[in-house]
């Protein structure tokens, strides 16, 4: 008996983890036509199998875990016999039993690990079924074996003599690997892996939260002989290959699917040492291949790039992938490996020249068994003549794409297979090209923006309080109850005293206002005027507003007594709506066009004015008075803080239709009294932050319940949607999830949530756009992406923001002109997201450091600068930081030894920020970690929370820490394997030092206590301590 | 303080206990949307809150069910506007059918009447008003100067009534009138009750009168109103036959406003326990001081004696056996306490209390109407007398 050699032992884990897999049975078929000598090819199968002892290996199990394998003696070929003859569809029939062979798993522990299946379809025409294990098999071996049988076939026809060529046994190569030194070739790739990309996610085509079952599908992908021909004539004069050209295809495909320039794709190659190039058995590792493309280098560099890649990889291809990832301390969940989840591999071994006297034989194989390992696992064949003899004709080649049937439909893998093969054909015909520029995206129609006429029929939607029926309700606060009649009059007066006290048209007036009539007539009376209204909110810092306040230099600040005591002392004189006659307004520019500032969060510390035009809020009014199907008949709430965009989005299409507002007068109602006012005021149109809905889903699920409430629509925004917590909301009204940005006039894209989406419980969709707004993904080099592609969500149209008051850098980072889009004129929001392939707008995460936190949109460094001037210039860090317990909050890291004084801290950052941008808990790190630039590395840091959040994991538990005899004695099987005791019950295994081969110690050392050998899977799954107590003692499988 | 009220309250506990938690989790929190003391609170709300109660069967609930109602007994009732005013929640008493609510004038009335006018009024889907009180004559109600006159198969009302409460809100007029029959005899032929739509030709509100707080009252101004015989409430029998019914329907208004004050009573008394408890001075908590608890222990006794009587007023209702002495018994205990309690919490308070916006500050203006509405506490003492044989 021998040890199994490492490439062996990958494919014997991998199904411990999956039982039942038969992702390791090689399937072919041999097309035999003509006379057919069957015992000639039986003499030939006894021969091959005689000759060669590695298809006669079988494991033997073993105490320690790991099993290992000798040469059975005696072996005869499992030959089966089908006649099909008499069949009236022989071909259906024969589909059925390959498919039955392809699924029928191999004994591993009974040789051999393979076994035939000849199936007559008529008397001059036969298959012949080959199903064998990896554990014996690898490409190269198949080509021997093919080539020794029929040798022996070809001398039992003929009546001729024969020698089968010697070689080495398969059992001195796996004793020989065992004693190899690997640390050159450990040392080569950890270098090479550090810090790469784990896994290649495509969100675009692959369905989320999908529990992995490896599951296969597979497409068979014809690269006809002239396409094939001109990639080899390509490959061939740029010193490539067509599998490392494809390979940089590949590569570009999935940098446009997962919107990363840099990623890891793994790849079969051959370790057969010299002088074992005659021996039949498994000489495959598989690779790492770490890709980093530059999307603006011509096509031929980026196969440059890729062969170079290869070529490096060649002298240290032997280390097996398991050693590697023990180095790297990772573990897998279930798959071969957790270095990559992607592969492409060619199959590239020349069929023998073999003659079979009176018989053309043809070789089909890689089907699909099933089971896929990977998510896409390419197979490239580079001939598709697959005949044993003489080849004729011209070769094209064969993609076989095995997929993920979970994560993929077969429509998705067919339009990434087809969008290869378009890449390809592009390449082709520009191989200078920039790679990025292959294949675009077709052009976007333009946003069908409103005309000259609909514009200035849309003005008079800025100024809706004299436009309906005086008596009407226009707006309930509290006590409070206001018709349209008495808003126009309040709006006229304010209007008036703009007007008296100098102010004129296109100058900036702000407006330092609680939410309710006053903000209201004030953001009226503005637009009435042409004064810019720049709402500001109350509840900030006075050293802010005073910020703001001199930032923006309007003509005269609103207030009123009580909001006016949230200003500074000095500086600022304020016009009282409820005080004597306004003070002289200040000279200020004036701003043509612009309807109001409105101030989202900045990364220089000071946040940043948006301007944006009338037309742009006059059109965006229309059009969401539209999309919501506002009427007269509609109440709406008013719930967002002025100086929130939202609010404008809140108040003005509900005026324009003639809808009432309803002000609900808790600043943030609890749940019992948000719903006491929606159905006391009978609302029909609730506008509500993600993350407030939430915190009162529970309130309105009841309401909705008991009929109390029966709003028509409520839109919900700001955050992320996560679809659980919408359950019982899309039954009982029309529930929409909307996106947008200040710096596009609040909301862009509406999405409709259904009741699929619920039940799914995946990501809400963004949905599509308003009239007039046109969204685009870009990638980096800002070129479109096509449906299903991940990149930039930028916003285009006729709502877009002027820019940045007095920010011009800013401005020209944000607001761009795309040539690649006709010029057109787009705001960057930073969040990376993509179309979907039913033309939805989905998002992914933010690009960049700007977060968003129950509605603030908040850019990190503003808070980092606040808290480092603060400290004297200490550096810090922050990061938004999701704990199952507590939800999302802002969390600070502080550089140095010193412990933050939490509660000075917090109150000196709560007279600079808004109290939403006061981190929860500040915490101190030696070091600061930080990426190349110098700038903190927040995804560190975030594990760095992660593990705060659980400290006792940190401390080793005494034995009688150990809950139960369960937890006990899986404690003491981990002691035994991992040779040490610095666990407690919450740690997971391959984190302090377990990996596969540990574990199937483990699962050996747990058999006689516990009656029976645990699956790898189950210790796998369960990989926490208590967890996996829990899991074997209550029977998981 | 609870020991009476649990034996009393046994056999309604459930009701009672359903109709707090209502309050709790729908009333309270919808308070939210009202200045903390609202001395008026907007009609939407009131309207809100008096359907969503109906709906739930407690608004008008001692009226039958065909009519809406629940066909609770009367001392149920008065339990709920008992635990109303101790809610000390400003919406609370909209939940339940006051003087706004179903008219026991209107039980007497036509079925015609009951259908058109009392069942609305019974689901909480609209409001009335009693126009009796007139200038010059209010306790003495049955001294009218406004007139019915038959003319023909016309009725003419001319007149002016005055401290109408809820008359901006509601949908129906319920007019007491001096009755002349037209045959020269002038209004001798007593007082007769209508039922008027607010929107009936000639019927106008006059002048608002804001009072201390709570809700405003309403002249009510008949210039020529001319109606049909429909407008009678019973037909031809109720003519001249208001005064009977009217005595009626304050017996029972008078049982309510007496459970509501004690309500508030017991809220003020808890009120200033509580605080009692934890305000300090001079290094005790205040309500070690005797002077303190005086004040605290009166009430309590006060309280659960009233409480006690109102109750027993209100079974007897139930077992039929109710008297006007009775209702003006409880009447003038349950609303002289409740004045005296709340001046009482008010005091232990101190400048706490007083200050605008504290419940004990709006309290203090509110329960002072207690004494004077259903009867002010000496009509109430003249009718007690009255049964005492003393005049």
């Amino acid at each position: 008996m021998f040890a199994l050699s490492p490439s062996q032992e990958i494919v014997w884990l991998h199904e411990q983890m999956l039982p039942g897999s038969r992702a390791y049975n090689f399937t072919a078929v041999l097309d035999l036509w003509g006379a057919l000598d069957r015992d000639a090819l039986h003499a030939g199968l006894a021969a091959v199998l005689d000759h060669h002892p590695g298809l006669r290996l079988e494991l033997v199990p073993s105490a320690e875990g790991l099993p290992g394998q000798r040469v059975a003696e005696g072996c005869q070929p499992e030959l089966r016999h089908s006649d099909f003859a008499a069949e009236a569809d022989p071909e259906a029939v024969f589909r059925q039993l390959l498919a039955a062979e392809a699924e029928e798993p191999l004994d591993t522990e009974r040789a051999p690990l393979l076994r035939w299946h000849l199936v007559k379809l008529a008397e001059d025409h036969h298959r012949l079924v080959h199903v064998e294990h990896h554990l014996v098999h690898d490409g190269h071996s198949f080509a021997i074996l093919l080539r020794d049988l029929f040798t022996v076939y070809r001398a039992r026809v003929l009546g001729e003599s024969y020698e089968l060529a010697t070689a080495p046994s398969y059992e001195d190569h796996a004793r020989s690997a065992a004693g190899v030194s690997r640390d050159r070739a450990l040392d080569f790739w950890t270098k090479e892996l550090t810090d790469a990309p784990r896994e290649v996610t495509l969100p675009g085509l692959a369905r989320p939260g999908t529990e992995r079952r490896h599951r296969g599908g597979q497409l068979r992908q014809a690269i006809g002989a002239d396409l094939a021909g001109r990639l080899r004539e390509r490959s061939k004069t740029d010193g490539h290959t067509p599998f490392s050209t494809l390979l940089a295809l590949l590569a570009e495909l999935l940098r446009r699917h997962s919107g990363h320039r840099e990623l890891v794709v793994g790849t079969a190659v051959g370790n057969r040492p010299e002088g074992f190039e005659g021996t039949v058995g498994m000489f495959v590792n598989t690779v790492p291949l770490r890709l980093r493309l530059d999307p603006a280098a011509p096509g031929t560099e980026a196969v440059d790039e890729v062969t170079d890649v290869l070529m490096r990889a060649l002298p240290y291809q032997d280390l097996p992938v398991q050693e590697l990832t023990r180095r790297l301390g990772l573990h897998t969940s279930g798959a071969d490996n957790p270095l990559w989840n992607v592969m492409f591999s060619a199959h590239d071994a020349a069929l023998p020249d073999v003659q079979a006297p009176g018989l053309e034989v043809s070789l089909y194989e890689g089907f699909n068994t099933g089971t896929t390992r990977f998510d896409l696992d390419l197979v490239l064949l580079p001939d598709d003549r697959r005949v044993v003899g003489e080849k004729h004709g011209a070769a094209g080649m064969t993609l076989v794409w095995d997929y993920d049937a979970d994560l993929f439909r077969e429509s998705e893998a067919v339009l990434l297979s087809e969008r290869l093969l378009e890449l390809l054909r592009c390449y082709l015909d520009q191989p200078q090209a920039p790679i990025a520029e292959l294949a675009p995206a077709p052009e976007a129609e333009p946003a069908a923006g409103p005309t000259a006429e609909e514009t200035a029929a849309a003005a008079p939607l800025l100024d809706p309080a004299a436009a309906h029926d005086p008596t009407a309700l226009a707006l309930l606060a509290g006590t409070e109850r206001i018709s349209y009649g008495e808003l126009d009059r309040r709006v006229t007066e304010l209007a008036e005293r703009l007007r008296a006290a100098g102010v004129t048209p296109g100058q900036p007036v702000a407006a330092v206002l609680p939410r309710g009539a006053d903000s209201v007539v004030a953001l009226l009376a503005c637009l009435r005027h042409g004064a810019v209204y720049a709402p500001l909110s109350t509840e900030d810092p006075a050293a802010r507003l005073g910020l703001l306040l001199e930032r923006l230099s309007p003509a005269l600040v609103l207030a009123t007594r009580q909001s006016a005591l949230a200003l500074p002392a000095e500086g600022v004189t304020p016009a009282l709506l409820d005080g004597p006659a306004f003070p002289k307004a200040e000279p200020t520019a004036v701003l043509d066009g612009a309807a109001y500032l409105i101030h989202t969060s900045g990364s220089t510390g000071v946040p940043k004015p948006v301007r944006v035009g009338r037309a742009a809020l006059a059109g965006y009014v229309a059009a969401i008075a539209a999309r919501y199907g506002l009427t007269s008949a509609d109440r709406v709430l008013l719930f967002a803080r002025p100086s929130f965009d939202v609010a404008l989005e809140e108040v003005l299409p509900a005026l324009a239709a003639g809808a009432a507002l309803v002000v609900p007068q808790r600043e943030v109602p609890t749940g019992p009294e948000l719903v006491a006012v929606l159905a006391a005021r009978g609302v029909t149109v609730a506008n509500l932050p993600t993350s407030y809905l939430l915190a009162v889903r529970e309130d309105l699920r009841e309401a909705l319940r008991d009929g109390r409430w029966t709003p028509r629509l409520l839109v919900l925004g700001g955050e992320r949607l996560p679809a659980r917590a919408l359950a019982d909301l899309t039954g009982a009204t029309t529930v929409l999830n909307a996106y947008g940005v200040t710096e596009a006039t609040v909301t862009s894209t509406v999405y409709e949530v259904t009741a699929a989406d619920v039940a799914e419980d995946g990501e809400i969709p963004l949905g599509t756009e308003l009239d007039g707004v046109r969204m685009h993904v870009l990638d980096d080099m800002l070129r479109p992406l096509p449906a299903g592609c991940v990149g930039e969500l930028v916003v285009g149209g006729t709502m877009v923001a002027d820019g940045y008051l007095g920010l011009p850098e800013p401005t020209a980072a944000r607001f761009v002109t795309v040539p690649a889009l006709g010029g057109a004129r787009v705001y960057r929001t930073g969040d990376r997201g993509y179309r979907d392939l039913d033309g939805r707008l989905r998002f992914l995460g933010r690009a960049d450091n700007q977060v968003k936190l129950r509605g603030h949109r908040i850019e990190l460094e503003e808070i980092e600068a606040a808290a480092s001037a603060e400290l004297g210039g200490r550096s810090c860090a922050v990061v938004l930081h999701t704990d199952p317990r507590t939800g999302p909050r802002l969390l600070g890291f502080l550089e140095g030894a010193d412990r933050p004084d939490q509660a000075a801290l917090h109150e000196a950052l709560a007279r600079r920020l808004p109290g939403g941008l006061v981190p929860a808990s500040w915490t101190a790190v030696a070091a600061m970690p930080t990426l190349p630039g110098g700038k903190p590395d927040r995804a560190a840091l975030t594990r760095l929370a992660d593990r705060a959040g659980d400290t006792t994991a940190e401390e080793p538990a005494a034995p009688s820490a150990f809950a139960d005899p369960g937890q006990e004695l899986i404690a003491a099987a981990w002691r035994e394997v991992l040779g040490h005791d610095r666990f407690t019950a919450d740690s997971h295994f391959f984190e302090v030092g377990g990996h596969s081969l540990l574990a199937a110690q483990l699962a050996a050392y747990l058999e006689p206590h516990l009656g029976s050998r645990p699956p790898l899977r189950t210790l796998f799954r369960h990989a926490v301590l208590a967890d996996q107590a829990r899991a074997l003692a209550g029977g998981t499988k | 303080m609870t020991a009476p009220s649990a034996v009393l309250e046994d056999g309604h506990r459930e009701l009672v206990d359903a109709f707090e938690s209502f309050i709790r989790r729908e009333l309270v929190p919808l308070a939210a949307e009202l200045p903390e003391t609202a001395d008026q609170v907007p009609g939407d709300l009131r309207r809100y809150v008096r359907k969503r109660s109906a709906a739930l069967g407690f608004y008008a609930g001692d009226y039958p069910e065909e009519l809406g109602g629940s066909d609770m007994p009367f001392t149920a009732v008065v339990l709920l506007h008992h635990a109303a005013g101790r809610s000390g929640c400003v919406l609370a008493p909209y939940a339940l059918a006051g003087s706004d609510g179903p008219s026991p004038l209107l039980r007497n009335g036509t079925p015609e009447q009951v259908e058109r006018h009392l069942v609305p009024l019974v689901r909480g889907e609209q409001t009335r008003c009693l126009a009796l009180t007139e200038p010059h004559a209010g306790s003495d109600a049955f001294r009218l100067t406004t007139t019915a006159v038959l003319d023909g198969d016309r009725w003419v009302l001319n007149g002016r009534k005055t401290f109408v409460s809820n008359a901006e809100h509601a949908g129906i007029a319920l007019v007491i009138a001096a009755t002349d029959l037209g045959d020269g005899a002038g209004p001798t032929s007593g007082a007769t009750a209508f039922v008027l739509p607010m929107d009936q030709p000639g019927l106008r509100i006059g002048q608002r009168y804001e009072g201390m707080s709570g809700e405003p009252l309403f002249e009510l101004l008949l210039d020529g109103v001319t109606v049909g015989q429909e407008a009678v409430i019973g037909g031809e029998e109720g003519i001249g036959a208001a005064t009977a019914l009217a005595i009626d329907s304050l017996s029972r208004g008078r049982l309510v406003v007496a459970a509501m004050c004690n309500g508030i009573a017991e809220y003020a008394l808890r009120a200033g326990v509580e605080y009692a408890k934890e305000r300090r001075a001079f290094g005790r908590v205040i309500g070690e001081y005797q002077h303190v608890q005086e004040h605290l222990v009166t009430t309590r006794a006060e309280v659960e004696s009233s409480k006690l009587l109102t109750l027993a007023c209100a079974r007897l209702v139930d077992e039929g056996t109710e008297s006007p002495e009775n209702a003006a018994l409880a009447k003038l205990t349950a609303s002289e306490t409740a004045v005296r309690a709340v001046d009482r919490s008010l005091q232990v308070h101190g400048a706490t209390g007083w200050v605008r916006g504290h419940p004990l500050e709006f309290l203090y203006r509110y329960v002072r109407m207690t004494t004077i509405i259903e009867g002010t506490s000496e009509v109430q003492k003249v009718i007690i007398a009255r049964s005492m044989g003393l005049n």
